[in-house]
């Protein structure tokens, strides 16, 4: 399965390839990653998605805004399933990206055991 | 003034009358002398009849003008005051015409008592004169037969005779015709009854003489009988002289006395009309000014007794009161002061009503008042609550963009927090690898170095979990600051606005140079003296201003970065661009209005309306949280009740315009708050 992170903090690529190493060496999953939503709906517009079937998007985003991003993904590309990431979890945040058809939602610190778990479901 | 054109004629005619009857009893003995004086004083007499025809005709005219006249002024009178009643006009004409009537019937009266007299006298003044010259002719008729009788009558004696005879003849005639005209007057019949008969006799005795001597041409034979008969008839003639004379003079004195009486009485009547048209005007003036007096007097009692809340007696009518214009006067102002007897009446019942309702009004007002002190009560407690609650509204906004503060701070701090636990954890997770990878090299490593390695491994291991542990404990503090970012509120309090945008301004450009010494950009400041201070939270507005310079300087040096950055080597020298930010400040009456501008690449419009949104930012990561311009707004608009707006032009400027008022009002609206 290969995941898709979006994320404006360049160390999270380090973070991600670090946090699933034994993943990625088995095979297991892969990783892309982008640093904002316009160069994340570049990658997914490309033939099949580029093999990326799961987004992990940050909320906070210059430009393009994660949740915009879920909208337009949603819309655009209905079988990528998107989760996001937010540093502040409002109970709004977190009702408004459901709504818009999130499948999922996490806090930073990111809990990697929780995300892992979360990933084990959708294979 | 009629009486006295009256009276002069009349005491001329009377004084006249006099003369005449001392003159007439003088020509009664045969005085030719006063007879002529009597003629005379006869003629005067007609003079003063006819004085007072002119007199009486003009007194007549003068009445008949009179009445004309007051009714041409009754015209006049309704003309000018058409207020009147045509009825009083027409009562007023009448009586001007009734007066007009009755001076007219005194006129007639008295004109009526003098005319006959006056015309019966003239008769008898002719009678009197005729009766001495037939007697003078009897006389002379007989002297001339009695020396015709001793001489002998000549032919002269006889023709002389003839004339004579004649002439007696004809003063017989004009006797008789006088007589009968006299005693055809009705008020001659005493004379009538007293002279008809011995005049009659002596006419005819007369007239038997004169045929007796015309036909006597034997006279001489006949001289004793003649003389006898001569004798007889001077004697009877004599006789009826003196009987004539006497009952002319008995007639003439009663005449006199009687015309005296009567001219009295038409003086009396004159004077009459005169003290009856005086006493008539007196007493209609009288009367009239009584009634009018009186009909003033009480419409003045009814005023008084309206005023003083008296009892209104109203107006009394005499009964039979006149129908005349007065009358009208007192029977409308009767029926008016009857009519404001009943207003007053029924305004005093209305009184009575009023009062009764204000004494119910004033209970329902009472009771009323008592349920608006309780209505009031009850909305003083609503009030009070509404005013807590919109306390606390304010404050849940305050925190609510506190709360987005605190959010922005969150995410910063929890991005970074995010890595420090996760790579911590990492290297935790490497540590036993890193342990297990060490005891394989054990057998080939120094004692000493190995022992080192180990205690330093575990020293890391040790490291990574006080990081771990100290992230963990930073991110429930970020926690415990959402959980706490309510209840924390800060004092108003007098703020130079002035004096903390130059402190702030300051701030900020020395803030940014020493983060960046590449920065060049110029600030000006221009605040104007007459500000004075506003009520802020000096903290929070601070922080604002802070935020929107440090956008505009940041804004200009990146203008200045890109333009230097466009430039060739060969070019750079060129390069006129000189960032700049303008502060400044102008005193807006109620408010202050501060404007920070920058020359640098304004905002694209597609982005505009974003500006103030939370996390929206422009910026890259770690330059920017994107909370600056949303908590600006939030403590201007929604903590101070002030206004921040935008101009800008892409490549040219922007502008934020702050608008503050002096005084803040907590009890007020927030502006923006819907």
């Amino acid at each position: 399965m290969k995941i898709l992170v979006v994320d404006d903090e360049r160390d999270v690529k380090l973070l991600f390839e670090r946090r699933f190493r034994r993943e990625i060496n088995l095979g297991e999953l892969s990783f892309a990653f982008a640093l904002s939503g316009e160069s994340a709906l570049e990658l997914l517009q490309s033939p099949g998605h580029d093999g990326v079937s799961l987004a992990l998007v940050d909320i906070s985003l210059p430009g393009l805004s994660g949740l915009d991003l879920l909208k337009t993904s949603k819309a655009r590309y209905p079988d990528v399933q998107v989760m996001m990431i937010t540093a502040y979890g409002s109970v709004a945040i977190r009702d408004r990206a459901i709504r818009d058809g999130a499948d999922g939602f996490f806090t930073k610190p990111l809990d990697f055991i929780s995300l892992k778990q979360k990933l084990r479901t959708l294979k | 003034m009629y009486g006295t054109q009256y009276l002069r004629p009349l005491i001329s005619l009377q004084r006249r009358l006099h003369e005449l009857a001392l003159v007439e009893q003088e020509a009664g003995h045969g005085d030719a002398g006063s007879a002529e004086e009597a003629r005379a004083i006869v003629g005067a007499i007609e003079k003063d009849a006819a004085t007072l025809d002119v007199v009486h005709a003009a007194f007549r005219a003068r009445i008949a003008g009179a009445g004309e006249h007051g009714v041409a002024l009754c015209r006049e009178i309704d003309r000018l005051r058409p207020g009147l009643p045509s009825a009083r006009i027409a009562a007023s004409s009448s009586g001007f015409v009734e007066l007009r009537e009755a001076i007219t019937h005194l006129g007639v009266a008295s004109n009526l008592a003098l005319d006959p007299d006056l015309d019966s006298h003239s008769l008898m003044m002719v009678v009197v004169t005729i009766l001495p010259t037939l007697q003078d002719r009897l006389v002379r008729i007989a002297e001339i037969h009695r020396e015709g009788l001793r001489h002998g009558l000549t032919e002269k004696d006889r023709t002389t005779l003839a004339v004579e005879a004649r002439l007696l003849r004809q003063h017989l005639d004009e006797l008789k015709s006088t007589t009968g005209t006299a005693f055809g007057s009705t008020a001659a019949a005493g004379l009538q009854s007293a002279l008809q008969g011995p005049l009659a006799e002596a006419i005819e005795a007369s007239s038997a003489f004169l045929t007796r001597i015309e036909h006597s041409e034997q006279g001489a034979r006949a001289e004793g009988e003649i003389r006898v008969e001569r004798a007889k008839a001077i004697e009877k003639n004599e006789a009826l002289r003196m009987l004539a004379t006497e009952r002319l003079d008995a007639l003439l004195a009663t005449r006199i006395d009687r015309l005296r009486g009567r001219t009295a009485i038409a003086f009396g009547g004159v004077a009459l009309v005169v003290l009856l048209s005086a006493a008539l005007v007196v007493k209609i003036s009288t009367r009239l000014s009584r009634r009018i007096s009186d009909l003033a007097g009480a419409a003045q009692q009814s005023i008084v007794q309206a005023e003083q809340g008296e009892d209104f007696t109203g107006m009394q009518i005499r009964p039979g009161s006149s129908r005349d214009e007065v009358g009208n006067l007192e029977r409308s102002l009767a029926h008016m002061a009857s009519k404001v007897k009943q207003s007053i009446a029924d305004l005093r019942a209305a009184t009575a009503q009023l009062e009764q309702h204000n004494q119910t009004l004033e209970r329902k007002v009472e009771e009323r008042t008592i349920e608006l002190t309780a209505a009031n009560a009850e909305l003083a407690r609503a009030l009070d609550q509404i005013k807590k609650a919109r306390e606390q509204l304010f404050l849940q906004e305050k925190m609510a963009s506190f709360g987005t503060l605190i959010a922005g701070i969150a995410h910063e701090i929890q991005n970074p927090m995010n890595f420090v636990c996760n790579f911590a954890s990492l290297s935790a997770e490497l540590v036993p690898d890193v342990q297990q990878a060490l005891a394989t090299q054990k057998s080939v490593m120094n004692r000493q170095a190995f022992q080192r390695m180990e205690e330093m491994l575990g020293e890391l291991a040790e490291n990574i979990e006080l990081i771990d542990r100290h992230g963990q404990r930073a991110d429930s503090i970020v926690r415990g600051m959402l959980a706490l970012s309510g209840g924390q509120t800060r004092e108003f309090e007098d703020v130079d606005i002035n004096a903390l945008l130059n402190k702030y301004v300051g701030l900020v450009h020395h803030g940014l140079r020493a983060r960046d010494p590449g920065l060049d950009v110029v600030v000006r400041q221009e605040y104007d003296p007459d500000t004075g201070v506003i009520q802020a939270v000096p903290q929070d507005l601070s922080r604002a201003l802070l935020n929107i310079v440090s956008n505009a300087c940041y804004a200009a040096n990146q203008k200045r970065r890109r333009t230097t950055g466009a430039l060739t080597p060969a070019t750079a020298g060129s390069n006129t661009f000189a960032p700049e930010v303008n502060a400044s400040s102008r005193n807006a009456g109620d408010s202050v209005e501060v404007r920070i501008r920058d020359n640098g690449n304004g905002i694209p419009k597609e982005i505009r309306e974003r500006i103030f949104e939370p996390f929206f930012t422009t910026k890259p990561p770690g330059q920017g949280t994107g909370l600056g311009l949303s908590l600006s707004y939030d403590i201007i608009v929604r903590q101070h009740g002030g206004q921040l707006r935008v101009e800008t032009q892409e490549e040219q400027f922007t502008e934020f315009i702050i608008t503050l008022p002096k005084r803040h009002a907590m009890d007020e609206p927030i502006p923006g708050d819907s």
